[in-house]
């Protein structure tokens, strides 16, 4: 059994560090230029330099995406910027046209992997990349665990499969409902995310829905179920969805595929429902396994409910920890008082819990509450924890 | 330019053939999506010997996106085109690809993916994989159309006119929503009477599932009739697609082109034959993706 890479999102340094501190193998990330998801924090060149030598110390992995359906207007500046990646370290390039994957190819030693903006669903197509020299591939979110195995076992190349988050309704990068609705182009990083919006149907003119909306949208996907096929069959890389996503959801998913992984790998009981209970704490919206175990179903759709629910139990990341006081310094993400229940989450996958007694302020003041985010805040915590450990506000403490 | 339509059924040819039409576009649902008509084998056979009767040219469409499980019946169906002998072969699957390259029918085939050609280096990197053609992306300006026909290394096409898709998805989404509100679903399935509207846009996009998933498409049609003689110095193949209209409509829209091609007609009357539900796509508007 090969242990598969873990693959993490990370939309800027913090979450980078986060993403590898709570176990991620190689992350993904979006330069200046040539990136989907315009709007995420995307690294300028000495920030890759950065996050590569970042990784590279702990002998982890980063790739750039660079992953538009370019317009004649994008193409300038793409040799340079592929060189600059390259100078920056980066370990692979993750494309989707002709254009970069060739200027990538003449220009670069940069390792090539195909997006799934591009929709591989069988192994020819798979194997018309291979055959251009590129060495991985991104599946198609569309293929289910047995269409998995037999294109894995049809091609040479290496399979990397998404795993978490949230996923595109249509065919990836077949879509363009963004740019007819909004003038947005969805291809080129400006997805309005029109599949989500609210609809009714008509039959000519006889409407078909009651109050409840025609909805598209999808569930994000979750396939702590499906991990162990998926290394069975040998995939390559398991990819976490999110560049956008917070630092608390990154630690939450990644850390526990993480745990899920090793165990499976090591051979070691798989207690399902408990990786499930830790997921979950990261979702806010509902989860599914998508096309994992065959068509979709109305349990692979979300109805009736457009809003998203960000969590906001995450509280606070710790700065620092003084063992002779046994004082945390944290840096606030969410409002708690004095006398909430509180998680402490590592990267080890272990919790452990407390009362919050004071909160003190940088001044040395007593706060009522810790109302203000990104401030530098004091607690007692009674048992040791590390920088970068998070605190979870839970209900009670058993 | 050559211009290609879709013939309602074998009967439709003649007709549209006698209005001008150089290229008859032929496909099968099972290989094809978003057909006007879906042609049976024997269908295909008649129709190709009637073209080649006619001394125009047929294209196979072949543009489904493909699974394992089809890959058996792909072959089998390149086999079946390849003894046909046809002109063209209009695939958006690199699977399609791969099998015509092995029994050595690349050269006829054309590349249409929806979104993926938009760029003047798409027709370098295809002209060198031997292949025949491409079709210009949907969302792409008529000035960035004009630069990447230009060098004319492989055949250019381009959809010029007709009711566009905009999504793709494998889920069978129509199907899926009736289950949930526990109504029957089956009489909406492969029903093209169907559209969805936007809870605060005044626009109406139809929508169809079939075996291939669910497909939405612009509330407006395309036309090109004020553009099709500068489409005429750089495209090879204009595109007239019926899907959602009638024989007489696409045998009425390509009289219209072919006149203008023939410098008879004005473009803005005929333009404003086709107002209100009819536009002019992106051949004038930029997307934006940076803010």
């Amino acid at each position: 059994m090969i242990k598969p890479e873990l693959l993490a999102p990370a939309g800027d340094l913090e979450k980078l560090k986060i993403a590898f501190i709570y176990g991620a193998d190689a992350v993904f990330i979006g330069g200046k230029k040539f990136s989907l998801r315009a709007r995420a924090s995307n690294f300028d060149i000495p920030q890759i330099k950065e996050a590569c030598d970042f990784a590279h110390n702990l002998d982890k992995k980063v790739y750039v995406t660079t992953n538009i359906i370019p317009h004649n207007e994008n193409i300038e500046g793409l040799v340079e910027y592929l060189k600059d990646l390259e100078g920056a370290g980066v370990d692979a390039i993750i494309c989707a046209a002709p254009v970069i994957i060739d200027t990538a190819k003449k220009e670069t030693d940069l390792e090539i992997h195909i997006s799934t903006q591009v929709s591989l669903t069988n192994y020819e197509s798979v194997n018309f990349w291979y055959n251009q020299g590129v060495t991985r591939v991104v599946l198609a979110r569309e293929l289910n665990k047995y269409e998995i195995k037999e294109l894995k076992d049809n091609t040479e190349a290496d399979i990397e499969v998404f795993i978490h988050g949230g996923m595109c309704v249509s065919y990836s990068g077949r879509c363009t409902l963004s740019n007819n609705m909004t003038d947005r182009d969805a291809n080129r990083g400006g997805c309005a995310h029109s599949c989500r919006w609210n609809y009714d149907i008509y039959d000519g003119e006889t409407k078909l829905n009651d109050e409840l909306s025609f909805s598209m949208s999808s569930k994000d996907l979750q396939t702590v179920k499906q991990i162990s096929d998926l290394i069975d069959i040998g995939v390559h890389s398991l990819k976490i969805e999110g560049r956008m996503k917070s630092i608390h959801y990154i630690a939450t998913v990644v850390s526990t595929y993480r745990k899920l992984i090793d165990d499976i790998c090591d051979d070691y009981k798989i207690d399902l429902p408990k990786y499930l209970l830790e997921i979950k704490k990261a979702e806010n919206r509902l989860t599914s396994h998508g096309f994992m175990e065959g068509m979709t179903t109305i349990d692979e759709q979300l109805y009736n409910m457009r809003s998203e629910n960000p969590s906001q139990d995450f509280i606070g990341l710790v700065v620092d920890y003084d063992e002779d006081t046994f004082t945390a310094t944290i840096q606030q993400r969410n409002r708690f008082v004095p006398g909430d229940y509180i998680e402490v989450f590592s990267p080890n996958f272990e919790s452990m819990k407390f009362k919050v007694d004071e909160i003190i302020d940088e001044e040395g003041n007593a706060v009522d509450a810790a109302r203000h985010p990104l401030q530098i805040l004091k607690v007692f915590i009674p048992f040791k924890v590390s920088k970068y450990d998070m605190l979870r506000k839970i209900k009670q403490l058993s | 330019m050559k211009i290609a339509v879709t013939p309602l059924g074998v009967k439709g040819i003649e007709g549209l053939s006698a209005n001008g039409a150089d290229i008859f576009l032929i496909g099968n649902s099972s290989f094809g999506n978003r057909l006007v008509y879906s042609f049976s084998t024997i269908e295909i056979t008649n129709a190709n010997n009637l073209i080649k009767s006619l001394n125009k040219e047929i294209y196979i469409v072949m543009n489904y996106i493909v699974h394992n499980a089809n890959i058996k019946s792909l072959k089998e169906f390149l086999d079946f085109v390849k003894e046909l002998d046809v002109d063209g072969i209009i695939f958006g699957d690199l699977a399609v690809y791969q099998l015509a390259k092995k029994i050595g029918i690349e050269d006829k085939l054309i590349y249409s993916p929806e979104t993926l050609n938009t760029n003047y280096y798409d027709p370098i990197f295809w002209s060198r994989q031997g292949i025949k053609g491409l079709t210009i992306s949907k969302e792409i300006t008529l000035e960035d159309i004009k630069q990447i026909s230009k060098d004319k290394v492989l055949e250019i096409s381009l959809i010029g006119h007709g009711h566009l898709n905009m999504f793709h998805s494998r889920r069978p989404l129509i199907e899926n929503f009736f289950k949930y509100t526990n109504q029957e679903y089956k009489d909406y399935i492969e029903n093209r009477n169907l559209r969805v509207v936007e809870e605060i846009r005044n626009e109406s996009y139809p929508i169809f599932q079939d075996n291939h998933g669910t497909h939405i498409f612009r509330d407006k049609s395309l036309e090109s009739f004020q553009e099709v003689n500068i489409l005429n110095d750089y495209l090879d193949v204009f595109i007239i697609d019926g899907i959602f209209k009638d024989n007489r409509y696409l045998e009425e829209a390509l009289k219209h082109y072919k006149e203008l091609l023939n410098n008879k007609g004005d473009a803005k009357s005929i333009s404003k034959l086709y107002e209100g539900n009819h536009d002019s796509g992106f051949l004038y508007k930029k997307t934006v993706y940076d803010k």
